[in-house]
């Protein structure tokens, strides 16, 4: 029996024209191709990840889908509904897409929430309830009744969930869900997003540049990267097509000749600086080499010496686990957080 | 069919009750905005009509110099302060949209707001309630405080007629407000086009004179300006002047006219620019 496609994409482009100023007076025009002939579906009761680096065209992917803008080219269905029929996918999804905005601060949490509701059409009795059940769901207790200026980033970022989750919608879109939150409660918002998914049969796009909360709630994972998808599949499946090979992890002092010298080594895949985030939402980061190689028992010595021998001072080795960021890795030479960390030395 | 009607209606006028609430809820919340809103029009009232005193000598004389010099047979005091107090709810009608879409871009809410599938028009509903609940609150208590200050009977004129008037003339005021609303969602510049257009509309209005002493081609905008009816007519209204047209059912054709017009055509002009926007950036973006 075939499941029901929820969400089906088909061939999405998105180019944004704007202005490049090259003077005073002078500009020309900038095309920048955010979508390439985007497609992929998502089935209902799914959780599907969008996984990818800052840029790589997840939040536009998402406004296309929400109807807050229009693609260039290609179609895109929403519970059966054509990107022209913007009131059916409104009432059809709950979206988070700007953080902790979106809220008005001067109001509380309850009066958000009640306007929102208004919003989505929710009759006033079934809101009342509804509202209650976010409160105790997300544990907003006695912050539903204070301003939400008086909130920390964290706790408007939950009353945001708690916004798209008013209507009880079949869908939800979710745009970096964990970035303000501490790890206790980003913790606790994946449980609830699972929770979503197990027992109200929610379907959901959750888009993240965090490997682990892909690897850890996704059903399946469509990594996208330069506006394209370059791997769609479930997240063990992506892992175990790089079985064959052994991941080791350097830390130290690497400078990146030490790096360039291994990478050139014959029995090497490939030699990346990376960045690991000590746990999931967590602040805290810590480089290291990320060394891709067919047989690390083999490779070992030759790996030690050419980064001695290149002024790398080693702290640490350690075998690891294959992870998403690996399949990233192997499939665009680049880590998930190359665009920001490129040239940074690691200590 | 009556049932889906009747459940129709109450999604929509469900909309614009919360919107209105809410705006009153926020207003709430700023007391301070709302007492200014009172006492401004006065303050900004007080300047020409202290000006006149200092010309004239007296304000008896100014009044005196300004019949002569202008027809009108009012006090010009009083006609001031109507005029400051009915500029104060025209520009808050006038911005009420356009400021509204500017600052729900910046606190991130538009977007919250355009993801619902809540009609446009019921939540403008909702916006618009709330302007006219506010003007018509602001415009009793600004002209009795101009009044007090300035030792005038506030009962001389047909107060409930210059407040029907202020009702359907802030009508056609909020169609151009979907105008300025476009203009601010593609500019993104509210501040810089409220400072420069207030000038304008205060004098197309004619607050601080008549605009029978203006530049012929000025004058002609002044005639196409809803502003310009809305103001001159509740002047009439408590000062016993003559109506703009000669009689109070010609002018209000005239502001029926545009109340129909401007809403309609300045409706069609930001749905366009809406779908122009979603084309390139994308609603919310600023």
């Amino acid at each position: 029996m075939s499941r029901q496609r929820m969400i089906e994409v088909s061939g999405l482009t998105k180019t944004f024209r704007s202005k490049k100023r090259i003077g005073i007076f002078k500009s020309q025009m900038n095309e920048v191709k955010a979508l390439k002939g985007v497609s992929f579906h998502v089935d209902r009761g799914e959780i599907f990840g969008l996984l990818g680096p800052n840029g790589a065209g997840k939040t536009t992917l998402i406004k296309i889908l929400t109807t807050l803008l229009l693609p260039t080219s290609g179609t895109a269905k929403v519970n059966g509904y054509g990107l022209d029929q913007d009131k059916n996918i409104k009432a059809s999804i709950g979206a988070m897409l700007m953080g902790e905005r979106g809220l008005y601060w001067k109001l509380t949490g309850r009066e958000n929430l009640e306007y929102f509701g208004a919003l989505y059409h929710v009759p006033k009795k079934l809101l009342e309830d509804r509202i209650a059940e976010l409160s105790d769901l997300l544990e907003l207790g006695d912050f539903m009744d204070r301003n939400v200026e008086s909130y920390s980033s964290g706790m408007k970022m939950k009353m945001v969930f708690a916004r798209a989750l008013i209507n009880d919608a079949p869908i939800l879109m979710l745009d970096e869900p964990t970035n303000t939150l501490d790890v206790k409660e980003a913790r606790r918002l994946r449980k609830i997003v699972k929770e979503c998914n197990e027992n109200e049969n929610k379907t959901i796009i959750y888009c993240t540049h965090v490997m682990q909360e892909a690897d850890e709630l996704c059903h399946r994972v469509g990594i996208i990267d330069h506006g394209q998808i370059i791997a769609i599949d479930d997240p063990q499946e992506l892992k175990d097509d790089l079985q064959d090979t052994d991941i080791l992890s350097v830390e130290g002092t690497i400078p990146d000749k030490a790096r360039l010298a291994v990478e050139s080594l014959s029995e090497i895949i490939s030699a990346k600086i990376l960045v690991k985030q000590k746990n999931n939402g967590s602040k805290e980061e810590k480089f290291y080499l990320n060394i891709v190689c067919k047989d690390s028992h083999q490779s070992l010595p030759i790996i030690i010496s050419t980064l001695s021998e290149n002024g790398a001072v080693i702290r640490n080795i350690d075998k690891r686990e294959t992870t998403l960021e690996d399949v990233f890795v192997n499939i665009t030479g680049r880590s998930l957080m190359d665009d920001t960390r490129q040239g940074v030395s690691i200590n | 069919m009556t049932f889906v009607l009747k459940d129709y209606s109450l999604k929509h006028l469900g909309v614009l009750w919360g919107t209105f609430v809410v705006r009153v809820k926020i207003l709430s919340r700023y007391k301070g905005s709302l007492i200014l809103d009172i006492i401004i029009p006065t303050l900004f009232a007080s300047i020409p009509i202290l000006l006149g005193q200092a010309f004239a000598g007296s304000i008896a004389a100014a009044s005196t110099n300004f019949q002569e010099n202008t027809g009108l047979r009012a006090n010009y005091v009083v006609w001031i302060i109507i005029g400051a107090n009915v500029f104060g709810t025209v520009m808050e009608s006038l911005w009420m949209f356009g400021l509204f879409v500017r600052r729900e871009q910046m606190l991130g809410t538009l977007e919250a707001i355009v993801q619902t599938p809540a009609h446009k028009l019921s939540i403008l509903g909702g916006l618009a309630l709330y302007v006219e609940v506010k003007s018509v609150f602001t415009f009793i208590l600004g002209y009795l405080l101009g009044c007090i200050l300035f030792n005038i009977d506030p009962l001389q004129g047909n107060i409930l007629l210059a407040l029907i008037l202020l009702l359907i003339g802030l009508v056609p005021i909020f169609g151009l407000s979907f105008l300025l609303g476009a203009l601010i969602m593609k500019v993104k510049q509210a501040n810089s086009l409220v400072n420069t257009l207030q000038w304008l509309v205060g004098i197309l209005m004619g607050v601080f004179f008549p605009i029978t002493v203006l530049p012929v081609f000025l004058q002609v905008f002044a005639l196409i300006f809803p502003g310009f009816y809305l103001n001159y007519d509740i002047q009439a209204a408590l000062t016993g002047l003559n109506w703009f047209l000669g009689n109070l059912y010609l002018d209000l054709s005239v502001i029926f006219l545009f109340a129909l017009m401007c809403p309609f055509i300045g409706y069609q002009i930001f749905t366009k620019t809406e779908y122009r926007i979603k084309k390139a950036e994308g609603i919310g973006q600023f």
